[in-house]
């Protein structure tokens, strides 16, 4: 806890110190984690997603540069996930565990979460689709203008 | 108002002490508003034999993912009943409490939560949804 803080202060800067401070929150549960990579939430959910599904397959994927939202940020994420623990139960089942162990994230900032579990046995790569784009906000209104300008 | 209070409190204690939790959600724990969104979303559920919660209108959805599951409904050829949640912040907050699903888009089918766009997306590939649709009667008849 000390060491995130001080770090945490190395870090700042007089325009960062929003994002510092909120590295430093997430971190208090996360000390192994703590490289000051630009993508600490994601830490954080690559880390209880393994913690609580012993997982054989995980890929956390920060899918916020395809939305509406300033450059680097983590609010929408693809989340593939393959484990023992979601034989026997329903998707929805499986998706609520998952909702569960992210409940703090989805709170505090993560806006979007795509998820795709499966069982070892029905596990196929294949299946996964592309998680859509955005169609709201400014992104939209940035292409309308662009296909304007294209005309 | 104190209920509901105890509800969330109860059902999130560990988060209450996240100031950043208290801040986003204090409002609609205090607002009447809020109170009525619940009860709202229950009466919606209760009587729409299939409603989508989604982001913008079927003609014009305002989220990938809330397109992504009106495609899949159309696809289907069912007829279904949605709820812009962006033209409603109680609603938007309400329905995910109500679903115990902290995203949009939600499908309900005879008051049965289905499930978001990624689980729609599996049930249509499936076929799954297919059944379930045409078993609560809920998909447009060839004529």
């Amino acid at each position: 806890m000390i060491r995130n803080l001080i770090n945490g202060q190395l870090f700042k800067t007089s325009i960062e110190t929003v994002k510092v401070r909120y590295f430093v929150v997430n971190n208090n549960n996360n000390n192994n984690n703590n490289n000051g990579g630009g993508e600490p939430i994601k830490n954080t959910i690559i880390e209880k997603l393994s913690n609580q599904f012993k997982p054989i397959h995980l890929d956390v994927v920060n899918e916020s540069y395809m939305h509406s939202v300033p450059r680097g940020s983590e609010t929408h994420f693809k989340v593939i996930i393959v484990s023992d623990i979601f034989n026997g139960k329903s998707v929805v089942a499986q998706h609520r565990l998952i909702n569960d162990t992210l409940k703090n994230e989805m709170k505090n900032g993560v806006h979007a979460l795509s998820i795709h579990c499966s069982t070892p046995d029905k596990w196929d790569e294949s299946t996964i689709s592309p998680s859509p784009g955005c169609m709201g906000g400014s992104k939209k209104e940035k292409q309308q203008k662009q296909q304007k300008d294209e005309k | 108002m104190n209920s509901y209070l105890f509800r969330i409190g109860s059902k999130t204690s560990g988060f209450l002490r996240s100031t950043q939790f208290v801040r986003s959600y204090s409002k609609h724990v205090k607002s009447e508003s809020y109170k009525k969104a619940l009860e709202d979303v229950e009466t919606q559920v209760a009587e729409s034999p299939c409603i989508l919660y989604m982001k913008g209108i079927p003609e014009r959805p305002e989220c990938g993912f809330s397109n992504t599951a009106v495609r899949i409904l159309q696809a289907e050829g069912a007829v279904f009943t949605s709820y812009n949640v962006l033209k409603n912040n109680d609603m938007r907050e309400a329905v995910k409490e109500f679903g115990d699903w902290p995203t949009i888009p939600q499908l309900y089918v005879k008051g049965q939560f289905i499930g978001g766009a990624d689980i729609l997306m599996g049930l249509y590939k499936s076929g799954e949804l297919s059944k379930l649709l045409n078993e609560a009667g809920v998909v447009k008849k060839d004529e």
